[in-house]
């Protein structure tokens, strides 16, 4: 064994050594690290810009998360709600924005980033997934997304969908202005409640969430820290409660 | 006109491109087997990296970074493109130059290599040209020291055949 890792060992020694030397940093490169770090510098100005708009609405920022019903038990409301259709009468804008809804487009799925906030909970991952509006125009989302699930090899995870009610609906509370339809304004926030039960084979690798909006399929960040929910049935197929667009609480 | 702070911005990212971007270029080369490709995701890598040196927390462990760095971009590629079966062939077309059969059967271990899943290929490569532990690997790898074990000694065994029939002549 150690002289096959010698051996292997060697050859890759060998191989990088026959690459040719740059010892030179090009141009080209520094001028593109120095468009990244004026960038970075961008950035850091918009977060903190972002920061200080959160800390005006901080409070729905530390609010509570919400609790998930157990698959298989869906809220008494939620078949009414399954539809999810829009109202026929439009009503104010909702929060976060208090642009009227029906003045602005659909986003497209360019402007958008997605970030997940997941917890393992009594056999499943719950929580919720964030889409905020990065681009410099208002927006509206409505309805589902799509959610995809794969491996960390990238191999699609069979999962199969359960539409859900909405926070709200499932709180008791009232829906808030503009439901269905919520209105993002630039750096606005929206989210879908998510509750996964059930993989099996058992696999702690933590899964990769594509979402797709507006025809449109972005990474979802910050999933990568949960494992997976844990194989309660291997008969049962696995499956992903998802809840519609909501304005951020 | 760049002004003296500039300047030595510029002189240290020559600094750090010197010391530390040929070691990068070689990891990815191992990684991929492509040297265009490797040169890129190198390049991609201290781009990135430099572009935010000012926050790295350990600036002196820029190296450990860069090459963190080189493997994640080389996983996400990997995942992206799932290009193995075309770097498979690009390696299969290259040209076998070397007629000895020493050589000959060196350069059928390095497309042996280059043939197998690139988890398995990444974590050879960092435990036997990088020299690292498999905790350390596992971290890199974003898996566990387990699964790394499994990585090397499935890789190894799809390579002893070719590594036997060296040790054999």
């Amino acid at each position: 064994m150690s002289n096959e890792n010698d051996e292997l060992r060697r050859l890759l020694r060998e191989r990088a050594d026959r690459l040719p030397t740059q010892p030179e940093l090009p141009p080209a490169l520094l001028g593109r690290v120095r468009r990244r770090m004026a960038r970075n510098a961008v950035a850091v100005v918009a977060v903190v810009g972002l920061l200080m708009v959160g800390a005006v609405s901080g409070v729905r920022a530390f609010a509570p998360k919400h609790h998930l019903t157990p698959v298989g038990q869906p809220t008494p409301t939620a078949a009414a709600h399954r539809h999810n259709s829009p109202s026929p009468t439009p009503s104010p804008s909702p929060s976060p924005s208090s642009s009227p809804s029906s003045q602005v487009s659909s986003c497209p799925g360019g402007q958008l980033r997605a970030t997940a906030e997941l917890t393992g909970a009594a056999g499943s991952v719950v929580g919720a997934l964030d889409v905020t509006n990065f681009g410099s125009t208002t927006c509206t989302l409505q309805g589902r997304a799509k959610i995809a699930l794969s491996d960390w090899q990238d191999q699609p995870l069979q999962v199969q969908h359960v539409p859900v009610p909405p926070t709200w609906e499932a709180e008791g509370a009232s829906p808030p202005p503009g439901w269905p339809v919520v209105t993002l304004r630039p750096g606005a926030v929206a989210q879908i409640r998510v509750a996964w039960s059930n993989l099996c084979p058992q696999n702690n690798h933590p899964a990769l969430w594509r979402v797709t909006i507006g025809g449109q399929t972005i990474d979802v960040f910050g999933a990568d820290g949960t494992s997976p929910p844990p194989c309660n049935g291997a008969s049962q197929p696995s499956t992903l409660q998802v809840g519609p667009f909501e304005p951020q609480r | 006109m760049p002004g003296p702070r500039d300047r030595g911005r510029a002189r240290g990212l020559e600094e750090l491109y010197r010391s530390h971007a040929q070691d990068a270029v070689r990891l990815a080369y191992l990684i991929t087997g492509d040297h265009g490709l490797a040169e890129d995701l190198a390049h991609d890598a201290f781009v990135r990296l430099a572009g935010r040196l000012a926050h790295l927390r350990d600036p002196d462990a820029f190296g450990a970074y860069l090459n963190r760095t080189v493997v994640n971009l080389a996983r996400s590629h990997y995942r992206r493109q799932k290009v193995q079966r075309t770097a498979l062939g690009r390696v299969a077309m290259e040209p076998q130059s070397m007629t000895a059969p020493d050589h000959a059967r060196r350069e059928e271990l390095w497309t042996a290599l280059q043939a197998i899943d690139w988890p398995k290929r990444a974590a050879i490569v960092l435990r036997l040209y990088e020299d690292l532990s498999e905790r350390r690997v596992a971290e890199l790898l974003g898996c566990r020291p387990g699964t790394v074990r499994s990585l090397l000694s499935r890789g190894l065994a799809e390579l002893r055949p070719m590594i036997r029939g060296e040790e054999d002549e």
